[in-house]
């Protein structure tokens, strides 16, 4: 009877407490009262919080259920003691809850570095968080980095537009040829890539004028910095179709980068039919370097197909670079630079040319065969002060080539040989200093000077020589004086630059001599302003141009005036767009009126007048950035109307393309729009791009009579890498592209509009120390009459820090033809050509 | 140029004293954060990296790259060094240009009591209650830093903010000064997105929680408010009226337009 009136009144307890919705009670520990212990109501078992409360001074609390809401359970909770859960059903009105005392377990953790950070115009991009494991240069993470992009040729953008400079550690060893160390340092070795937006190299000029440009700066890891570093990788295989040739490849390299020291030297030999040379290529055009000259004739070159040029390359390339940079006790930069190349190129290809700016359009048929030997060496040294007063900086450059080619080629069905010797050779100076003054003022003078001499020889259809010889001078000089006024910066710019070229020709049909000489003398005021948001620069340059061409002498004044809007309204935004007007004087390479063969079929015949055009060009660029998202945007247009345009009038005899200036003049409309967002995601590691790009061009041929044409070019692609797992990672791209040339005319002479596909899928499977490697690309075309192609890589290696060992097979399927069909603005090509064949390797690379 | 320097300086030696040990206490848990922050109106968030040490009584949110600013010119003013050096010490340290200078000590200098110091110009200082901040619970939970952390929101003076908080670690505090809930707030979004707080590293070290003793100007939450509208709306004046000197008519200096600042809670 008793345990039933006790059960009934803690019955009735509880329900009052349950209706009540209130809890009370004290908290203790040790036997003292808690003050700011948490009690906590959960409900759904304990799953969810419902509300809670913190105990006063003695311990005390008084916690309600929040209305509709069932509560099932007490927490009671404070550092230093352990948990305790009370159910909702034994909580007693008032009692006090003994909490025990226990250490608190802290489960230590770091979760990540941030993936991109930003202060001021510097973006940081974490390596590591970029990288995958598959990746082994640097130029392989920077692919991954959302805003930057790695062109095929080396070359790198940022948000659309390609850098002006490329630091190591703050430091430009490489100048313009940045891709040695892009493709050669270590993804391992690189801690952050930094992307120094608005980025102007002479220090003097920050503040006064500005740049849209940006630059890149690796920064490396502590272990790669200050001691000396190399690599040693050696491959050698054979094929394992159409014959065993040997097959081979090798990598050496040695780096140093120190605070006054740096130094990267490589030397590459690859018959596998990779573009080493690209390597040791100029990448920037922004250098302010001295103008050099273009000769007329080229090694024999079949071309590069839609395609993957390891595929088509028949090469055997050396090629040895060295650079230094020493920083002087005064901080100045002292750097050497020297290199040279030597490629033997094998070159095949059947080729069918319909050439579209010929009346009643005719179609010449070859079947080349020949080998394009390379030869070349450079030197550059350059002295460089660079602080917040004085600019100063002379770079001594040297270049020699010695090309040949030699071959056969079956034109129209008739055999002829083919050879060709194009030389060049040339030496310039380049100087310029600018002295910061008191009160905001600068002063500057530069000058350049550039000899080039281009001597070469060409054998035509007909096995008779013609022999060249260009030599050239280019030279200008340039001072400007810059002030404030205002809040306006005001440059007065005064410059003269002049070249002198001599042609001497001599083929069958002709043999003599032309010179030409231009001089102009202009006059650039200009103003520019910027405050937070907006940067405008505007300039109207007055100059007097004048040319000699033979006995032919012209004078002009010109005008070229340009104006750039910039503007950064927020972090995230940034547009620019402008316009500018410039005239372009045609070189005696352009109107010599001698009848000069380019190669053993082509003539052209320039007018003998001292041309020039004049162009209009409007732009506009927009880009957005979301660092912490890891989102960027950029989207640019550009319009040029290019007026002055002398039209050819092209003939076709015994299948010798003759290209001969008229006297009628035309003019010429571009437009390009391009577009690209790119997205990285950090879990999983997965970034992902997608890009397009039209062009537009409506220019004239001279046919029966001008005749107006456009061509159009629209590309599309994609591209995403992911890493799901330490042991797993993928990479895929695809690209559509689009182009149609329509004689605006005669729509039936238009050339059909040409649909090509190409599809990338790389997957990475990295078990350990192992790294299976399998490729997979895929080139498909519109056209039926062609055919598709798939290849597929398959390489093992097994990768540590200091070493890795590898065997690959390359094109498994054994693919040996390749034929496309291709459209220019005055040709239809269709093409066939010679695939490398199956091969495998074994691959050795040592870290040192 | 020179008289702004020379203001600067004076600025600098007249305020500022040797750091000194304050009150202390030892570091049971230190919380890295990376904030997100708006400091103007107009601008984009800029990511700060800031540190939260608990300790037995006191705790501590504060930016450990600026302090460690601190002492670099404080160790270079000692030793007579000159402001290149100073700057290229900084630069050694690969410190960041100050950009999050406050500091927020909870239950300091007494229980239920909040100290936070800034600079701007000078250093200053305020003292007030740790009122309970009115915290509802929402449904909803999340993984932050590896802890399971529970959802709540409150208003803290105009500004709504969300935070994710884990009763793994039972202690009443959070970044900034977000405090007040069962357990530690790992994760804090202010509704506007102006600012944002987000563990990223939870670690054990040996260290003690120093309030940094210098010659603060006493100010109330208000007036610093108010301070910090001025600078930014002149700073040159500003500088000028703080080193007490006459600003010479014919200085020409230009500084950024003024922006309006962006503030984490208003004073009414």
């Amino acid at each position: 009877m008793r345990n039933t009136l006790v059960a009934l009144l803690t019955l009735c307890t509880t329900a009052s407490a349950v209706s009540a919705q209130t809890f009370t009670g004290r908290v203790a520990g040790g036997g003292k009262p808690l003050k700011g212990a948490a009690v906590t109501l959960l409900g759904s078992g304990g799953q969810s919080m419902l509300c809670f409360v913190l105990t006063g001074t003695a311990g005390e609390f008084s916690i309600s259920v929040p209305d509709g809401k069932k509560a099932d359970a007490l927490l009671f909770s404070h550092l230093g003691y352990a948990r305790d859960t009370i159910p909702v059903s034994s909580f007693r009105q008032g009692q006090t809850v003994s909490l025990t005392e226990q250490a608190l377990r802290i489960k230590e953790i770091r979760v990540r570095a941030p993936r991109i950070s930003e202060s001021g115009d510097t973006l940081s991009y974490m390596a590591n968080s970029f990288r995958q494991k598959q990746d082994r240069s640097i130029a392989d993470v920077i692919r991954k980095m959302p805003g930057l992009h790695v062109n095929g040729d080396g070359t790198i953008e940022y948000q659309g537009t390609q850098i002006n400079k490329f630091y190591i550690e703050g430091m430009d060893v490489l100048g313009s040829k940045y891709s040695q160390a892009s493709e050669n340092i270590s993804a391992d070795k690189v801690k952050a890539v930094q992307v120094i937006r608005n980025h102007e190299p002479v220090k003097v000029r920050r503040g006064i004028s500005f740049s849209d440009q940006a630059a890149l700066n690796i920064v490396l890891t502590d272990d790669a910095k200050n001691v000396w570093q190399g690599t040693a990788d050696i491959g050698m295989g054979t094929a394992a179709q159409q014959g065993t040739d040997l097959m081979g490849d090798t990598r050496l390299t040695a780096m140093m980068f120190a605070r006054r020291l740096q130094s990267i030297s490589m030397y590459k030999y690859d018959n596998t039919g990779k573009d080493i040379i690209k390597e040791v290529a100029d990448r920037l055009t922004h250098e302010d370097n001295a103008p050099t000259e273009e000769g007329m004739l080229r090694n024999i070159s079949t071309g590069t197909p839609s395609l993957e040029a390891r595929r088509t390359t028949f090469n055997n390339s050396h090629a040895l670079a060295t650079n230094w940079l020493f920083k002087t006790k005064g901080g100045n930069d002292l750097r050497l630079q020297a290199g040279a190349l030597h490629d033997k190129s094998d070159q095949r290809q059947r080729r069918e040319t319909f050439y579209t700016d010929v009346t009643g359009g005719t179609v010449t048929a070859e079947d080349v065969e020949a080998v394009a030997r390379r030869s070349e060496m450079w030197g550059e040294l350059t002295y460089k002060v660079n602080n917040n007063r004085t600019y100063l900086v002379n770079t001594l450059k040297g270049y020699a080539e010695a090309n040949r080619s030699n071959g056969k080629s079956v034109l129209n069905g008739k055999t002829v040989g083919e050879s060709v010797k194009p030389r060049k050779r040339y030496v310039s100076d380049t100087f310029g200093m600018t002295r910061r003054m008191s009160g905001g003022r600068s002063i500057s003078v530069s000058s350049y000077l550039s000899y080039n001499s281009l001597p070469g020889s060409l054998m035509l259809a007909d096995s008779t020589w013609q022999r060249l010889r260009l030599q050239s001078v280019h030279w200008g000089a340039e001072t400007c004086f810059r002030h404030r006024l205002g809040s306006l910066h005001v440059t007065y710019t005064a410059s003269a630059k002049g070249r002198h070229q001599k042609l001497e020709a001599m083929n069958e049909e002709h043999c003599g001599t032309d010179m030409y000489d231009e001089m102009e003398t202009r006059l650039t005021p200009s103003v520019s302003w910027q405050d937070n948001i907006l940067k405008v620069r505007v300039s109207i340059p007055v100059a007097w141009l004048t040319r000699s061409l033979g006995t032919t002498r012209r004078s002009t004044l010109i005008t070229d005036p340009s104006i750039s809007i910039s503007a950064e309204p927020t972090a995230n935004w940034q547009a620019n767009a402008g316009y500018t007007c410039s005239h372009t004087p045609a070189g005696l390479t352009e109107t010599s009126p001698m009848p000069i063969f380019t190669d053993y079929i082509t003539m052209r015949q320039g007018s003998g007048c001292p041309d020039y055009t004049r162009s209009h060009a409007l732009s506009g660029h927009i880009a957005y950035k979301n660092t912490i998202k890891g989102l960027f945007a950029s989207a640019y247009a550009t319009w040029i109307y290019t007026g002055g345009i002398r039209l050819g009038r092209s003939t076709l005899e015994d299948g010798i393309y003759r290209n001969k200036a008229t006297e009628t003049i035309s003019g010429s409309h571009l437009m390009n729009i391009y577009a690209r967002i790119a997205k990285s995601f950090s879990r999983p590691r997965l970034n992902a791009g997608l890009s397009a790009f039209h062009t537009e061009n409506r220019y004239s041929l001279m046919l029966e009579s001008v005749t107006p044409c456009r061509m159009k070019s629209t590309a599309l692609s994609a591209d995403i890498s992911i890493q799901p797992a330490e042991w797993l990672s993928a990479e895929a791209k695809s690209h559509m592209s689009i182009t149609g040339q329509e004689n605006r005319r005669d729509s039936r002479l238009s050339s059909p509009t040409q649909r090509s596909f190409s599809h990338e899928i790389n997957l990475y499977v990295m078990p350990g120390n192992w790294q299976i490697e399998w490729r997979n690309e895929m080139y498909h075309s519109s056209d039926g009459s062609v055919s598709a192609n798939f290849f597929s890589d398959l390489s093992v290696s097994y990768r540590k820090k200091t070493y890795e060992a590898g065997l690959s097979i390359d094109n498994i399927f054994g693919n040996d033809k390749y034929d496309r069909r291709t459209i220019t603005t005055t040709q239809r090509i269709y093409a066939v050509s010679r695939l490398r064949p199956r091969c495998a390797m074994l691959h050795v690379a040592l870290s040192l | 140029m020179r008289i702004l320097c020379c203001v600067l300086s004076l600025l600098s030696f007249s305020i500022t004293t040797a750091q000194a040990k304050g009150q202390e206490d030892t570091v049971t848990i230190r919380v890295e954060y990376e904030s997100h922050i708006r400091r103007y109106e107009e601008d984009s968030l800029q990511i700060a990296y800031q540190t939260l040490d608990i300790g037995d009584r006191t705790s501590k949110f504060y930016n450990r790259r600026y302090e460690k600013n601190l002492e670099i010119q404080d160790s270079m003013r000692d030793s007579n060094a000159s402001g290149k050096e100073g700057i290229e010490e900084r630069g050694k340290n690969n410190l960041p240009g100050i950009s999050v200078s406050y500091a927020v000590y909870k239950n300091y200098p007494h229980k239920d009591e909040l100290t936070l110091t800034d600079y701007i110009a000078v250093h200053y200082r305020y003292t007030e209650p740790m009122n309970g901040i009115s915290w509802t619970l929402e449904n909803g939970d999340s993984v932050v830093c590896g802890y399971r952390c529970g959802k709540a929101s409150a208003v803290l003076r105009g500004r709504k903010w969300t935070v994710w908080y884990t009763l793994d670690i039972p202690v009443s505090d959070g970044p900034w000064k977000l405090h007040g809930l069962p357990g530690l707030i790992l994760k804090a979004d202010e509704q506007k997105g102006d600012f944002s707080f987000e563990a990223i590293s939870i670690t054990k070290p040996h260290g003690r929680i120093v309030f940094n003793e210098r010659k603060y100007q006493k100010c109330t939450p208000k007036q610093l408010q108010e301070e910090k509208e001025k600078f930014e709306a002149s700073k040159l004046d500003y500088l000028f009226k703080m080193a007490n000197v006459q600003k010479p008519k014919d200085l020409k200096i230009k500084l950024a337009d003024p922006k309006k600042p962006c503030l984490m809670e208003y004073y009414r």
